[in-house]
């Protein structure tokens, strides 16, 4: 089997910056977010469907950001 | 990469396709997120947990000499075995492993340019089997500590003319703005960076596609803020990972003949009790740009 569809793009969540890294492998859709600097995977989600896969693990970056929003 | 100092460490995601399977060589897969080599990895690639694997999980130090022959020889990696490595975001963790491996002795160990991220943006074959290797005997060197900084060596370091450190956090970590990076836990009880301190975040050695820059781009970026050859340079970040990528960069890409890495780094300095700490950008000095 084969990577397909890989694409990355930047959002904003909570004021933070991310990349957004998605990909297919198989049958499902991998979704990562990653902090910019150093590039840490904040969230993650697997799913048949694309945008399920994008939607859940922005949702998990979000949850993840607010609860370091404090280390200022 | 042949314009790099030592462009033997390096191999291209084609040359990994090529030679995958080849008996003499083994490539591993480590990434800052312990989850993705299941996803599916390159073919034959084993993977390892750098939170389990490549550390003490006792007392905070890299991997120890029995250890280290103890996952080498499992994953069936012999003394002459040549070692590819990669792994996701530019390499961070595969540089940290590449670090240990040399500390260690090993003499034929490589990265893939580009890592996972090309290979996957690529469209290559990718596979969830994981290979069981043949056990071998492997018997590591002595650490060679030439390579690695520690807190007192630093602290000497900081008014030494003959040295520079490199900070290679976000500038957000090196003003001071943020204790850590969005996302992660762990902060520490001072923001800011070691007084003298260049900051040159480590992704910027990077290209878009993960790859590292040209070796042109990389003197531009290095030599411009005063990290010349000339000077012993030691790089530090939060934990020491992505310092040991700055690491690879000046040993063998750009061939720096005293590149150290202090993986105490952020964590350590800036947690001690009474350790100077400098906050805010820096304007360059004479003695830094001399």
């Amino acid at each position: 089997m084969n990577a397909e569809n890989f694409t990355e793009e930047i959002v904003t969540i909570e004021g933070n910056s991310v990349r957004v890294v998605t990909y297919r492998i198989a049958e499902e859709y991998y979704c990562h977010v990653y902090n910019l600097d150093p590039g840490a995977c904040i969230a993650r989600f697997t799913s048949v469907n694309r945008e399920k896969a994008k939607e859940e693990a922005l949702a998990k970056a979000k949850q993840r950001l607010l609860k370091t929003a404090g280390n200022h | 990469m042949s314009d790099y100092a030592h462009p033997e460490v390096l191999v291209s995601t084609d040359w990994v396709d090529q030679h995958k399977f080849d008996p003499h060589v083994v490539v591993v897969e480590v990434d800052v997120d312990t989850q993705a080599y299941q996803e599916g990895h390159v073919p034959g690639a084993l993977g390892w947990n750098w939170q389990t694997q490549l550390c003490d999980t006792l007392q905070r130090d890299v991997i120890s000499k029995a250890e280290l022959e103890k996952l080498l020889g499992e994953s069936g990696i012999g003394n002459d075995t040549t070692l590819i490595l990669y792994g996701d975001n530019n390499n961070w963790f595969a540089a940290w492993a590449h670090w240990q491996l040399k500390m260690y002795g090993h003499n034929d160990v490589r990265i893939m340019n580009g890592g996972r991220k090309k290979w996957l943006a690529e469209g290559r074959v990718v596979t969830k089997e994981v290979r069981k290797p043949q056990p071998v005997k492997y018997t590591a060197k002595e650490r060679d500590e030439s390579i690695r900084s520690y807190l007192a060596q630093v602290q000497q370091a900081m008014n030494a003319k003959d040295g520079a450190m490199v900070d290679v956090r976000s500038n957000d970590e090196f003003t001071g703005k943020i204790l850590s990076p969005p996302g992660l836990p762990e902060t520490c009880q001072r923001g800011g960076h070691i007084p003298g301190a260049i900051n040159i975040p480590w992704a910027q050695a990077c290209n878009e596609d993960g790859t590292f820059k040209s070796r042109e781009e990389l003197e531009t970026l290095y030599m411009g803020k005063g990290i010349v050859p000339e000077k012993k340079i030691i790089a530090y970040c939060r934990i020491g990972e992505r310092s040991s990528h700055t690491w690879f960069v000046l040993k063998y890409l750009l061939g720096y003949p005293h590149v150290s890495n202090y993986d105490g780094s952020w964590t350590e300095w800036g947690n001690l009790v009474g350790a100077p700490v400098e906050k805010g950008a820096i304007a360059l000095t004479e003695k830094q740009m001399a």
